[in-house]
């Protein structure tokens, strides 16, 4: 499984987001490669902590490559470096799939050696040990979705002439859905920003479930560099999306904000285009 | 004795005109024209011509129409009892007194004619004169079985439609058998009345009667010697209808029902209708139907008539096999089906085989789909069709249907209609418009999503592997590099988050605690360790801003699962003793709470916790201070 | 075998299901896309052992997993594991078979949304054979007697099993299996199943076995539990039982 919430443990563990470790950073990158029996992960490991090195060098501690699909498969590496092949007939890389490197003791370790922690941990660092088993730390997360169709898009139209109201938004696990009760509630042949009105309501209620889903419990704010990236696609997009754009923070209190930031001028746009419709008219 | 025979009655014990009248009135000029065309086309004579049905209309004299001295002098005796019947009579009485009246009559040719004029109230059914003449609500039987399957309605209800577009309910029918003998009949339709000291029924036979003994009563026609309005000299049945109403001598209508209703029957050469100096056969109808005087022209705007579309459909469109069944029995059907997106308003004619039309079917839920239809059968599917039409004959339902087992039977067959055209039209539009329409085709919603895309593959990442296969690739490492950990913190939540306060149970608890403000405590705050059978937990809140007017806090406990889910911890399972390293007070525990620690100067917080020896030592915490 | 992938849409769909009764889900349907899938055999097996199945259903469970063992795993993940692929085969290659066994379908779209196009998770009993499949087939290799004791065992502790892969965490070969052999080794089967008595703080249907997966699970990743070996696996099953079952270690 991989772990990636923020917490206290009972050691100190080299992460990328924790203080622990002073400045030491673990990270690994994939070059996904595929045949027709065999998919291939080739492995780059970056890991600036001697500490940890020399462990790995003397066998004491493993990486481990933790592949989550539908379910978790393990693989130990030899090295920073390495390549691993899993067959097509036990992973699959259609749905999002997730990795991550965790380094596993092999046997106690002490810490007595580790000159790279944080002040307060370097006081103990002599009687500080890590069980057989227990994790030493964990590196990014590097996620895999095999391009579907929808894999970019953002927005979807349909026409369902039984809606009980003119038109409904929907959010699917992919994309934000606009039914129209009528075809010519698209203002087909139109110019499209006519359309730009449901864009914005469809933005607005895509990022207020955004916010009710990703708040912390009871928190009004999600600060999109704190949370998991998301799984589900319609709002790992958005997350993408305002990453990109730059939103550090999202509330109920700046949607408006967030989408003049994330979009090119939708309502601007509009009132051209209707101003253009209602010149054309007279 | 007068030319009309009433039967004689006891006394008067109905009081009202035959209910039907009014509603064959409802129909105005299309009920009657669609009546009489039917009974035309049921009685064609040879296959290898159609049936020629003239339509006359005009101004006739009233001392022209046979009997009519006796009728009016009955008319005068009616008495109405009630308000309808008296507005009946005063518009009889009123009609009387004119000296032209209009009429219309119905002349068929390649018809059969009626057989047994001569034997007159026979009581055979073979003398189909007979039959028609004096029965009423029956009709004669067809000597050919397929032939008495497909024919349409009934011929004494045929009848009564043309009494009640006369203002005095009149009617005759003039008949040329294959012999070349004619003889007229007719029948008037009062009501129930005195007239010369008897009482009388509401219907009169226009027959000269035989009595044979004392009530039997045998009625015969007269050999037809009339106005030349009533002559019928060719083989076939002319009807005739003086006084007609008000409004029935619409000439757009007539020639619009007759396009509307016998479509088919005119294409296929089944039949042609004259009306006056107009002729519709299965050359010129297409001009009539792109007429705009009869039918709009504009596809897009074909909301209520759809005619000019059933015959696109049905000349230009080969036909394709359906079957329906109604779980019993199985029915075949040809349907002629177009797709064009500019159809606003979606139905399907279904047509029996003599080519007569018996309703504008809405399938259900594709009442606004692009599409028209023409669905006919054989024989046996006519008679199926004609057990589902509705009183009015103008749907197909199973509403009306008594029988239980028979009409689940018809709401099995109209739900399988249904569904198969639903299957035919879905199909259609799927193969028209592949973007639309079908629940997973997504397509480009606007250009402003065009822009949305790109961004969104760009903030994904899309990489693509060794087979050209592109795969989405995201590295949550790319993005915010560690370069900050050491100097500030990336753009973090802040280290103390506000939370909302837990509801608090009841009232009775002090004041300050409702004051307190919750916070969530991020982890880079906190240093913890297990280190010779203690643990050990740092807090360092000297850059908090939030802790440094307090002089004490309470810490809550939190534990994260392996899969980043919290759970309440409870203290006192746990903990034996909580011990502040500075002060080397205790604290006590309230749940998942210890209270009142001492914040000293610094900031810097650090207990000194010994568990109980079944404390699991691998657990994982987030905090929360309350101050 | 060939068949066609089902379109999305098709689920809770009364059209589909009139079509799947009616026989007219041929392959040129309306509810199948283009795209066209090869599976290497068309042996049926048994797809769904819940409650509305007669008969022998430890059998029926066995039957399935070694069918799918022998017939089927050998396909690429992207097929044997996708929801998709095995509705669009049960629909358009396995009607007679699926009709004769579980006629009900036929009767009720509710009966045949549940046994034929089940969302393909913890719930679905061919997502349940396919794993048990995969992870005995990794696990044993050519052990035959020790795969069949292994599918005896997750069908005996089934509770247990559903309650591991609910969850991503443990949802991994070795482990589960591991786990099931630790149970029957320790001989704790029955105490796993059995509720917890007088603790009302943990929920209602609270089972030991579901405590002991919790507690490996808060102690994720401090100790790497998914790949401990079997006997330091007992060691901590001991230690997390004892901490609702206090008997186990003065009974033994």
């Amino acid at each position: 499984m991989i772990y990636k919430k923020d917490a206290n443990f009972p050691y100190p563990i080299l992460t990328n987001s924790s203080f622990d470790y002073e400045e030491s950073e673990f990270y690994f990158d994939i070059e996904l490669i595929e045949n027709s029996e065999y998919y291939q992960f080739v492995i780059e490991t970056t890991l600036t902590s001697s500490f940890i090195k020399t462990l790995l060098d003397l066998q004491k501690v493993e990486l481990i490559l933790i592949v989550q699909a539908k379910d978790n498969k393990f693989y130990p590496l030899k090295g920073l470096n390495d390549i691993i092949f899993i067959p097509k007939s036990r992973v699959s890389l259609n749905k999002r799939t997730t990795l991550q490197l965790q380094i596993r003791a092999k046997a106690q370790i002490n810490f007595s050696a580790n000159h790279e922690l944080s002040l307060f941990y370097i006081q103990f660092k002599d009687k500080m040990n890590v069980e057989k088993n227990g994790t030493l730390g964990f590196s990014n997360i590097i996620t895999f979705d095999s391009s579907n169709k929808k894999s970019y898009d953002l927005f979807e139209k349909k026409v369902d002439p039984n809606l009980l109201s003119e038109i409904k938004i929907e959010l699917s696990t992919e994309t934000i859905v606009i039914y129209y009760r009528n075809e010519e509630m698209q203002f087909a042949g139109l110019p499209h920003p006519i359309n730009n009105l449901y864009v914005y309501m469809g933005l607005r209620t895509a990022l207020q479930q955004f916010v009710l889903l990703f708040a912390e419990e009871g928190d009004e704010c999600v600060y999109l560099n704190d949370i998991n990236t998301p799984e589900e696609g319609l709002y790992l997009k958005l997350h993408q999306l305002m990453k990109q754009k730059g939103v550090e923070e999202i509330s109920m209190d700046n949607l408006d904000a967030v989408i003049y930031q994330i979009s090119d001028h939708i309502i601007t746009k509009f009132t051209h285009t209707v101003r253009g419709l209602e010149g054309s008219a007279i | 004795m007068g030319m009309f025979q009433f039967a004689r009655l006891q006394n008067i014990e109905e009081h009202n005109f035959h209910n039907v009248l009014e509603d064959f009135y409802k129909m105005g000029i299309r009920g009657l024209v669609r009546e009489n065309l039917q009974n035309s086309l049921d009685a064609r004579l040879s296959k290898d011509q159609p049936v020629v049905v003239k339509i006359t209309f005009g101004d006739l004299a009233v001392n022209d129409i046979p009997g009519i001295d006796e009728l009016k002098d009955r008319v005068q005796c009616l008495e109405g009892k009630n308000q309808y019947s008296q507005a009946t009579i005063k518009r009889m009485q009123e009609a009387m007194k004119a000296e032209v009246v209009q009429f219309i009559s119905f002349e068929d040719c390649n018809t059969k004619g009626l057989r047994g004029a001569k034997n007159g109230q026979s009581n055979n059914p073979e003398d189909t004169f007979g039959v028609y003449a004096y029965s009423k609500g029956v009709h004669g039987v067809e000597d050919d079985p397929e032939k008495e399957k497909v024919r349409g309605g009934s011929h004494g209800i045929g009848k009564i439609a043309s009494n009640s577009a006369s203002d005095i309910y009149l009617m005759y029918f003039a008949n040329c058998d294959e012999h070349g003998e004619q003889h007229i009949g007719g029948t008037i339709q009062l009501i129930e009345h005195q007239y010369q000291q008897a009482y009388y029924r509401a219907t009169g036979y226009f027959a000269q009667a035989k009595t044979y003994g004392d009530d039997q009563v045998q009625k015969f026609p007269y050999e037809n010697n009339f106005h030349h309005v009533f002559a019928k000299d060719t083989r076939g049945l002319k009807i005739i209808v003086p006084f007609l109403r008000e409004g029935f001598a619409d000439e757009v209508e007539m020639v619009k029902t007759i396009c509307d209703s016998f479509l088919i029957a005119i294409l296929e050469k089944k039949l042609v209708v004259e009306i006056n100096d107009k002729v519709i056969d299965d050359k010129t109808i297409h001009m009539y139907l792109s007429d705009e005087q009869y039918y709009q022209n504009e596809i897009s705007e074909m909301k209520k008539e759809f005619t000019p579309l059933y015959a696109q459909t049905y000349t230009k469109i080969p036909a394709q096999k359906i079957q329906i069944s109604n779980s019993e029995t199985t029915f075949n059907f040809d349907l002629y089906f177009t797709y064009d997106e500019k159809i606003p308003v979606g139905r399907m004619a279904i047509f029996r085989t003599v080519g007569m039309k018996i309703s504008d079917y809405k399938v259900l839920n594709n009442v606004r789909k692009p599409f028209n239809a023409v669905l006919i059968g054989g024989a046996d599917e006519d008679v199926y069709l004609k057990s589902l039409e509705n009183e009015s004959h103008t749907d197909i339902s199973a509403d009306h249907i008594k029988d239980a087992k028979t009409k689940r039977l018809a709401r099995k067959f109209l739900a399988k209609l249904n569904s198969e055209l639903d299957r035919i039209i879905k199909e259609e539009i799927k193969k028209q418009n592949p973007v639309d329409g079908i629940i997973d085709t997504s397509d480009i919603l606007y250009t402003t999503e065009i822009q949305f895309k790109k961004q969104i593959e760009k903030a994904l990442g899309t990489v693509t592997i060794n087979t050209g296969k592109k795969m989405m690739k995201t590295n949550d490492a790319s993005a915010p590099k560690k370069q900050t950990k050491k100097g500030g913190k990336n753009k973090k939540a802040p280290a103390l988050q506000k939370k909302p306060n837990p509801p608090k149970p009841n009232l009775t608890e002090r004041d300050d605690e409702l004051k307190k403000d919750r916070y969530s405590v991020q982890p880079n705050l906190v240093k913890r360790l297990i280190v010779n059978g203690k643990e050990i937990i740092h807090f360092d809140f000297s850059q908090e801003k939030a802790m440094q007017s307090a002089a004490n806090c309470d810490i809550l406990f939190e534990i994260i699962d392996g899969m980043g889910a919290k759970y309440a911890f409870d203290l006192a399972n746990n903990y034996l003793e909580i011990l502040n390293r500075h002060t080397f007070s205790t604290y006590a525990f309230d749940g998942n709470k210890i209270k009142g620690v001492t914040i000293p100067k610094n900031g810097i917080v650090e207990l000194i916790v010994t568990f109980k020896p079944t404390y699991n030592k691998a657990l994982k915490f987030n905090y929360l201070v309350e101050v | 075998m060939q068949f066609k992938l089902l379109k999305s849409g098709y689920k809770k769909n009364a059209d589909f299901y009139q079509a799947f009764v009616n026989e007219r889900l041929t392959a040129d349907s309306e509810f199948f896309s283009n795209e066209v899938v090869y599976f290497p055999s068309n042996k049926p097996f048994p797809i769904y052992m819940g409650v509305k199945k007669k008969g022998d259903k430890k059998q029926d469970f066995i039957d399935a997993i070694q069918v799918i063992t022998s017939d089927y795993l050998q396909t690429s993940r992207e097929l044997h594991f996708e929801e998709i692929v095995w509705h669009s085969y049960f629909v358009s290659c396995q009607r007679e078979y699926i009709i004769e066994q579980y006629p009900d379908i036929l009767e009720s779209q509710a009966d045949f949304e549940n046994i034929v196009t089940k969302n393909f998770d913890w719930e679905n009993y061919v997502y349940k054979c396919v794993l048990v499949a995969e992870y005995v087939a990794d696990y044993s290799k050519d052990n035959a007697e020790q795969k069949l004791k292994l599918y005896n065992l997750v069908y005996d502790n089934l509770d247990l099993f559903n309650y591991i892969i609910k969850y991503p965490l443990f949802r991994n070969g070795d482990f589960v299996l591991k786990f099931l052999e630790v149970i029957d080794e320790l001989k704790i089967s029955d105490v796993m199943k059995a509720k917890i008595p007088n603790r009302p703080d943990l929920g209602k249907d609270e089972r030991y076995g579901r405590r002991v997966i919790l507690e490996l699970n808060k102690s994720y990743p401090v100790i790497l539990v998914p790949m401990l070996t079997k006997e330091e696996l007992k060691i901590e099953v001991e230690k997390a039982l004892a901490l609702y079952y206090p008997q186990a270690d003065s009974e033994k």
